[in-house]
């Protein structure tokens, strides 16, 4: 007879698989907001779990920059298919194009920023009440702060210092019509948790997570994929190398790491002794020291 | 080594204390001894406490990251840290005086 096994990542699971249910029963409205990244897909797969062998019960929203890699599209198209669920796109192309939003110019221009009037304009087209996100508090000290269910006001704005107390297990998804909350599964993941979650369940994942050569240039000591949606200045020349994505958003503010990476338990070798955190390629977080706290405040997921 | 990870016991441990009686600044003292800050968190914190005017590094933002904590020098909301050891993992609160 085999016993229970508890260990870590089982209780994760557990507690990961509580939220997205207590999503499901407290909200009319809820929504994944998908980005194509190990965590949003990771989500995917325990939101799976969650309700199998029912359909998973809320839609999956892709907030487009248009500046994405091609095989997250790919990967993305590939498992609503899979899954079954119905796939939402809020485009920042569309709301440039509609004048929303002004797109930024010059060698460090990048959509990120804007990704969050699309998002908070298709919150409320279609009237969401909770958006499912796969950010960690592990991640950066801003979201060190955040809470499992977090409130938004009507304008989907967060207020950091008036923050709702949540105690135990017990989410408290009240709220005014109009508001919304953001709701985070895997807050108390570690980027560990996740590459051992995806060895354990062999989740698979899109190619640029693991080593590919492909074309990069340095910029600030970050190096950055050398494609048409970013401007490079002319000593920025474009060179030759194995890299792989440690996180992956748009094409402009995703760093490349150097690696030998093939599997994900070499992934998990490399993790283990980085000195660096996985966030410390992402220009989009260097822009100020309280870049996440000025674009979550607005609304930025 | 997947194994060695996933047996490892999880702690929660807390600071409690009065404002300032240094909770962050012991937390993230700990956090450094302890070989948990990475070099960018590290690099990110040394510029922060030139700029707020500290002489030393000031280890208490590691933890105090919003930016109205720092501008006021106090913890005004918990912050989440994950850490680990080669015995177990660590899950710290860090939260405002009383």
């Amino acid at each position: 007879m085999s016993t229970v096994q508890h260990n870590h990542l089982k209780e994760l699971e557990a507690e990961s698989i509580y939220i997205l249910r207590e999503v499901a029963a407290q909200f009319e409205r809820p929504v994944l907001l998908f980005s194509g990244g190990k965590d949003s897909i990771v989500i995917a797969h325990m939101a799976w779990k969650a309700f199998y062998p029912a359909a998973i019960p809320f839609p999956f929203l892709h907030i487009d920059t248009g500046h994405n890699f091609d095989e997250t599209i790919a990967y993305r198209d590939a498992l609503v298919e899979r899954l079954g669920v119905r796939l939402l796109v809020g485009s920042v192309q569309k709301s440039i194009d509609k004048g929303d939003v002004v797109e930024e110019h010059g060698y460090n221009a990048s959509r990120n920023k804007l990704q969050t009037v699309t998002l908070l304009e298709a919150l409320e087209k279609h009237k969401f009440d909770a958006a499912i996100g796969g950010a960690r508090r592990d991640e950066e000290k801003a979201r060190a702060k955040e809470r499992i269910f977090s409130h938004r006001d009507e304008f989907g704005q967060w207020d950091p210092k008036n923050q709702r107390p949540e105690l135990w297990n017990i989410y408290n998804g009240c709220k005014q019509p109009g508001e919304h909350f953001r709701v985070f599964p895997i807050s108390n993941w570690t980027e560990m948790d996740v590459w051992q979650y995806i060895l354990q369940e062999q989740i698979e994942l899109p190619s640029l997570y693991y080593t590919h050569e492909c074309e990069v240039f340095e910029r600030d000591g970050i190096w950055l994929a050398a494609h048409p949606c970013i401007k490079r200045r002319p000593e920025e020349v474009p060179v030759r190398k194995r890299m792989r994505c440690r996180t992956i958003g748009d094409i402009t503010c995703t760093g490349l790491v150097d690696s030998r990476a093939y599997t994900v338990e070499d992934i998990i070798n490399e993790i283990a002794s980085s000195r660096v955190t996985e966030r410390g390629n992402r220009s989009d977080d260097k822009r100020s020291k309280a870049a996440m706290e000025d674009r979550k405040k607005e609304g930025y997921f | 080594m997947q194994n060695g990870y996933l047996d490892m016991e999880l702690l929660r441990f807390t600071t409690a204390g009065s404002v300032d009686d240094g909770k962050s600044t012991l937390i993230g003292r700990l956090l450094y001894d302890s070989k948990s800050v990475f070099e960018d968190q590290l690099e990110a914190v040394a510029l922060a406490s030139t700029r707020l005017g500290n002489a030393e590094v000031n280890l208490a933002l590691l933890t105090d990251g919003l930016r109205a904590e720092r501008e006021q020098g106090i913890t005004i909301d918990v912050a989440y840290r994950y850490f680990a050891t080669p015995k177990r993992n660590l899950l710290l609160l860090i939260h405002r005086g009383i």
